[in-house]
């Protein structure tokens, strides 16, 4: 219990440190700042992407969860896992790529001026470019919860909804999708948070955020308290859906055991090419194209004769402080997520809640916020891999928490009370029943917070240790010099080592959940 | 109200004794005064409607629900009163979960040795319980590789091995199929009778708690309303509650005096002071005869229902009231049938009628 | 698939083990720590071997590495790097206070250089090494100094437009005739800054109103300066607002590019000279040192060399055929100045529509 409150404590000092800061310039300030129409505006423009990016990769993410669980779509083994892989590229890549093939002087356009289509219009940049980068590229969250979802369910009450005379079709809205509000509100609340810290992409394609203007905020460099304001909103907003969720969810009825027999596949008869043509299109678009585009800056690189960054040194950092931050966050994920789960009470439930508060943060504020106390509380650590770690645990925990907490919920407690029955204390009961029941979980948790990891540059870029190179900070080094040729072999590798730890720890237990 | 114990006799000390136990969520009292006791040796059922809190009471004795007002003793010792209180682990008190529990990443015999791990002999203890089960051959199966029943019997052979104080058992059966249950019922029950532990059966199934147990306490909303042999709880219930919830059976009017009863189905013999009251009948308490002069009741066979081995007769009477009556099934009465029903003679149980009311 | 993860388990557990062998380690890290706190506190006799400097670079590692190379061998000192975003590294520059490591801060741009020093966290440099560059290139408190100067200037294709139609001023750009022809990148940090400078000189209402005008004679966004330079050679836009020595950098990759400079000629701030400079966080007299490095001549030339840009020391030329530095025009503004508008700044590029 101490320990969940200590992590619990630990990872809100990005929200001390901007109340500090917010603090600091005086309440007048705070509300001119967040009190103002250009707040509102702000407010508004990114409760519009986050909406957007939900009601386009929900619906894509369904369809997709279904038509490789639940019908004869042809080689959906195959695009079961090819579906999830978007997830593996940062999002400064995926709209970087995205921009160079969609934008106005992409490679689409230069394919079509010969052909006499002069202009594409510009929807590769602005809320429209946002919108897809953010929905196209993660909606995996959402995907992979629900085609676990669609594994765990009982087929007999899609039987049982076909024999009452509904057609496929009806029986999916009426009886499939009620039961998948539980990972569609988990994963759902996911994105909406990945896209409102997002940075990456709404920098790129140019669309303001509130993470994008607490960025320009800090550009400004002067007034820090603006900064700290507007992510004070952050905070707000990402309490309030923190908070929905958890109603909702908490409406819910428990999810179900697993399922006796694997379900009948619908035969999807003539619409068996049209869908197989339209998730190949979707898999060029977000998987297929970055690579290419990633690709043909190696090669570029190749033909100019630019040497190719040796990435093996960068690779190994990266690994290694993935690693380091996937077993911490998840370490520290248990004693919040076991104390809420089996213990329950309003101050278990806020510690749990407290560990999410950050989750929405823009990884330059998290990053700060280390920067301003471990200089003043313990130097000794400033730069060094420990407090780089610290601050990934501080950014991603929910992820593991998320993740630990639903192996908990799924796990019934008797088999902990039954250990308990049979004279094994607390620590015995954790180590040799808890733990090992809820691995799969617990994997799953660490895979996604090594993903998130890898992947992170901004705090990376602020609390490294001094000549600390990872894959993420080699992109960034070679992009902002404008050597995209450069760029290439470290954003390969990254894509890369993030693929495999994702396939083993995400992707093929969801996939095989029902064959265990 | 506490629980009234009838016919109980006086032999050895109580393994388990539970005064005035209160378990509450919040405002709700799931468990609202409970007064119970069991001897060394005894198998108990606790019976019930779902949600009359005995699965509550269950785990408050096991140690995973936290009694409010109460005290609970294993053994001679106190594991939860006013200040003390025991962790589960710490009771020895062995559990058998309703579907088994049996940890799902561990062998047969990984489950067993669980609860004997650094005990003398622990792999030897393990044979036994397992032999007593008679599982011996399948010892390194996993839990999803055993049937139902199999996987009931390990989950015994498991709350077995360290010896426990009394072994509690909540609705093991339930999830078994109907034609294995009643084997698998017996089976459990021979083996906690041939190692003469203390156990608490936890049930809904009336049939199965009266065939499991020596002595079933009846609880209804949070109390325990009687406690006794199966056989006193089933001809003798001490209100109108456990009656309607032991069996089914039908309440007649009458009118008491002496020690008979007298009612539009004949007289028999009761307890009860004199005066008007509601006799309560059982199905088999009837015989039924095709229409032919001589004693009893006249009526007509309503509705037929066939169990196999016996049937159940809707008898509609002169008076317009129906009765049910179970006969065996070599009985041939086609439905249509005037009928005569007879008392069978036995000392029924009357409760008395206020006249005010 | 438990047997699969478990030797993926095992994997990840050497790769955990190589890289801490790989990164420094917190010791190291602790000791390098102390040993440079031990300069702080001015130890009075320290062996050479001591000598040692942490240099926060917004400027490019590609740019600086060698450089910093060169200095190292040639003075002893021992110089560790950390690069990252101008603005970022200074942002945290701030927000550690008096316990900054860092020693020195070499800045992309002016606005962060004022900033730090609007903050008091910047320490006076010698005369001397100020007055190598000419006085509109430095800290007016003295506390920080240029190191090399990036013209704005309008880049145009010749073929598409002649030098005499483009516009004379910043503010003809909103000409009616230049609909549609022309590229920003308004989220550019280069853009933001000449916007802000044009502030400071001209008030807020002028610049509200040369934004307007660009934002409605409908301009083409662009990520980056580069992008634009890359528009006009393909012919996308006739011309567009950049850095001067973009075009020379797209020269080097291909010398057929036909597109020319031009520089604006009239107009307040119109024209506007950038500076990426230094500033010295710490007491150590090695960073004076490495400050005195990088104005002199050899430095200067690389940087003229590498970057194209403007060397700022008078006696250095640039390395490539551009109009002498004191010929272009650029407003004189105190860099502090600038910072304290630069926020309202990008408040008004984002109200005029350029950024969609």
């Amino acid at each position: 219990m101490l320990g969940a409150i200590a992590t619990a404590l630990a990872v809100n000092v990005p929200l001390a440190y901007i109340f500090v800061r917010a603090a600091g310039a005086g309440w007048p300030r705070y509300a001119e700042v967040v009190f103002s129409q250009q707040t509102l505006a702000l407010l508004a423009r990114t409760l519009l992407l986050v909406g957007g990016v939900l009601c386009l990769a929900v619906p894509l993410s369904v369809t997709l969860a279904w038509l490789v669980t639940r019908t004869d779509l042809p080689g959906r083994r195959v695009w079961a896992v090819v579906a999830s892989l978007p997830l593996v590229f940062p999002s400064y890549v995926a709209a970087f790529a995205w921009v160079s093939i969609w934008g106005p002087k992409g490679f689409v356009q230069k394919a079509l001026a010969p052909l006499g289509i002069e202009i594409l219009p510009s929807w590769a940049y602005g809320y429209s470019g946002a919108w897809l980068v953010l929905a196209l590229f993660t909606y995996p969250y959402v995907y992979l919860l629900v085609v676990a979802g669609l594994r765990k369910m009982d087929p007999s009450t899609e039987e049982a909804a076909r024999s009452l005379g509904r057609s496929p079709w009806a029986v999916f809205f009426s009886a499939v999708l009620p039961q998948l509000k539980r990972p569609l509100y988990a994963g759902s609340l996911l994105m909406a948070l990945y896209t409102l810290s997002d940075f990456g992409a709404v920098s790129i394609v140019r669309y303001k955020t509130f993470t994008l203007s607490i960025y320009n905020a800090y550009r400004g460099l002067f007034d820090r308290s603006v900064a700290a304001s507007l992510a004070t909103v952050l905070v707000v907003i990402t309490v309030a859906l923190i908070v929905l969720e958890s109603w909702l969810s908490s409406r819910l009825p428990p999810s179900q055991v697993r399922p006796s027999r694997p379900p009948e596949r619908l035969a999807l008869g003539r619409w068996r090419w049209p869908a197989t043509l339209a998730v190949v299109l979707l898999a060029m678009v977000n998987l297929m194209a970055p690579l290419a585009v990633v690709v043909h800056w190696a090669v570029k690189a190749w033909r100019l004769g630019n040497p190719i960054g040796v990435a093996g040194e960068a690779a190994l950092h990266s690994l290694g402080v993935a690693v380091l931050a996937a077993v911490a966050a998840v370490a520290l994920s248990l004693p919040v997520s076991i104390w809420a789960m089996r213990h329950g009470g309003w101050l278990a439930r806020l510690t749990l809640g407290m560990t999410y508060s950050g989750y929405a943060l823009p990884g330059l504020v998290i990053a700060l916020s280390l920067v301003f106390f471990a200089t003043r509380l313990v130097p000794p650590l400033y730069q060094t891999v420990l407090l780089l770690v610290v601050a990934y645990v501080v950014r991603f925990l929910p992820e593991a928490v998320s993740a630990t907490r639903a192996s908990l919920g799924a796990l019934a407690p008797i088999f902990e009370e039954a250990a308990k029955s049979l004279g094994r204390g607390s620590w015995s009961v954790l180590r040799t029943i808890t733990l090992p029941l809820i691995r799969p979980g617990l994997l799953a948790g660490a895979g996604l917070v090594f993903l998130t990891t890898m992947k992170e540059l901004p705090a990376t870029l602020i609390l490294r240790p001094t000549g600390f190179e990872t894959l993420a900070t080699r992109v960034w080094t070679a992009t902002s010099e404008g050597v995209y040729s450069q760029a290439a072999l470290p954003a390969l590798a990254l894509v890369g080592t993030s693929a495999i730890p994702v396939y083993f720890l995400i992707v093929r237990p969801v996939l095989s959940e029902h064959s265990r | 109200m506490t629980g009234q114990t009838t016919g109980a006799p006086n032999e050895s000390t109580p393994v388990l004794e539970i005064s005035n136990l209160v378990v509450a969520y919040g405002d709700v009292a799931a468990v609202r005064g409970v007064d119970f006791s069991l001897r060394d040796g005894r198998i108990a059922a606790l019976l019930g409607p779902s949600g009359c809190g005995k699965t509550t009471l269950l785990r408050a004795i096991a140690g995973f629900e936290r009694p409010s007002a109460g005290t609970i003793r294993l053994a001679g010792r106190t594991v939860c009163g006013r200040e003390t209180w025991t962790e589960p682990e710490d009771r020895q008190v062995g559990m058998v979960f309703q579907n088994g529990a049996l940890f799902p990443h561990l062998t047969v015999v990984g489950n067993v040795l669980y609860g004997v791990r650094g005990h003398a002999d622990a792999h030897g203890r393990v044979r036994e319980v397992l032999a007593q089960v008679g599982l011996e051959g399948l010892g390194e199966r996993l839990p999803d590789q055993l049937s139902g029943g199999q996987q009931q019997r390990v989950a015994l052979a498991r709350a077995l091995a360290p010896r426990p104080q009394i072994i509690l058992l909540d609705e093991p059966f339930a999830s078994l199929d109907a034609s294995l249950r009643e084997r698998v019922r017996h089976e459990v029950r021979s083996v906690l009778k041939a190692s003469g532990i203390t156990a608490i059966l936890v049930t809904h199934d009336q049939e199965e708690a009266l065939s499991f147990a020596d002595e079933v306490a009846i609880m209804v909303e949070g109390k325990i309303l009687q406690v006794g042999r199966p056989a006193d709880i089933y001809h003798r219930p001490v209100s109108l509650e456990v009656a309607n919830f032991v069996g089914s059976g039908q309440l007649l009017a009458c009118r008491v005096s002496a020690g008979r009863f007298r009612s539009s189905l004949g007289t028999a013999t009761c307890t009860a002071p004199d005066g008007p009251g509601l006799v309560f009948l059982r199905p088999e308490d009837l015989t039924l005869v095709r229409w032919l002069q001589g004693e009893g009741a006249a009526g007509t066979v309503s509705e037929r229902r066939f169990f196999g081995h016996d049937v159940l007769d809707t008898v509609r009477l002169a008076s317009g009231e129906t009765i049910e009556v179970r006969s065996l099934s070599s009985t041939t009465v086609p439905v249509g049938s005037p009928v005569r029903l007879a008392l069978r003679e036995r000392t029924y149980r009357v409760f008395p009628v206020d006249p005010q009311i | 698939m438990l047997r699969g993860s478990r030797s993926l388990m095992v994997g990840v557990g050497y790769l955990f083990v190589t890289s801490f062998g790989c990164a420094p380690a917190p010791d190291e890290a602790r000791e390098a720590r102390e040993a440079h706190e031990a300069n702080n506190a001015k130890t009075p006799i320290r062996a050479v071997g001591e000598r040692s400097l942490v240099v926060y670079s917004g400027r490019s590692e590609s740019l600086v590495g060698p450089m910093l190379e060169t200095l190292e061998r040639e003075t002893g000192i021992r110089i560790e790097v950390r690069y990252g975003g101008t603005s970022e590294l200074a942002a945290t520059i701030l927000e550690e206070g008096e316990n900054s490591p860092a020693d020195l801060f070499l800045s992309q741009d002016a606005a962060a250089l004022g900033a730090l020093s609007g903050e008091g966290r910047l320490r006076v440099l010698p005369q001397e090494l100020l007055e190598a560059v000419p006085s509109r290139f430095r800290s007016n408190r003295g506390d920080w100094v240029g190191l090399s100067g990036r013209a704005r200037t309008l880049v145009y294709e010749p073929s598409r437009i002649s030098a005499g139609d483009l516009p004379r001023s910043l503010e003809a750009i909103g000409s009616d005739k230049y609909r549609g022809r022309f590229g920003v990148a308004p989220t550019n940090g280069s853009f933001q800054a000449h916007m802000a400078v044009y502030r400071a000189v001209n008030g807020a209402e002028a610049l509200e109103t040369l934004l307007e005008s660009f934002s409605m004679n409908n301009p083409q966004a662009f990520p980056k300066n580069s992008a634009i330079v890359e528009g006009v050679i393909a012919g996308e836009i006739d011309f567009g607002l950049v850095n001067h020595y973009y075009l020379w950098r797209a020269l080097q990759e291909d010398p057929s590019v036909t597109a020319l400079n031009y520089f604006i000629p009239e107009g307040e701030a119109s024209g506007f000279v950038n500076v990426a400079g230094v500033g010295v966080l710490s007491e150590t007299p090695e960073a004076l040192e490495v400050v005195a490095y990088l104005l002199s001549k050899a430095a200067q030339g690389y940087f003229a060399h590498e970057t194209y840009e403007y060397p700022l020391v008078e006696s250095v030329a640039p390395s490539v055929d551009l109009p002498p530095l004191s010929e272009i025009r650029s407003p004189d503004v105190d860099f502090a100045q600038v910072s304290a508008v630069f926020e309202e700044t990008l408040e008004a590029i984002d109200r005029s529509g350029l950024i969609r």
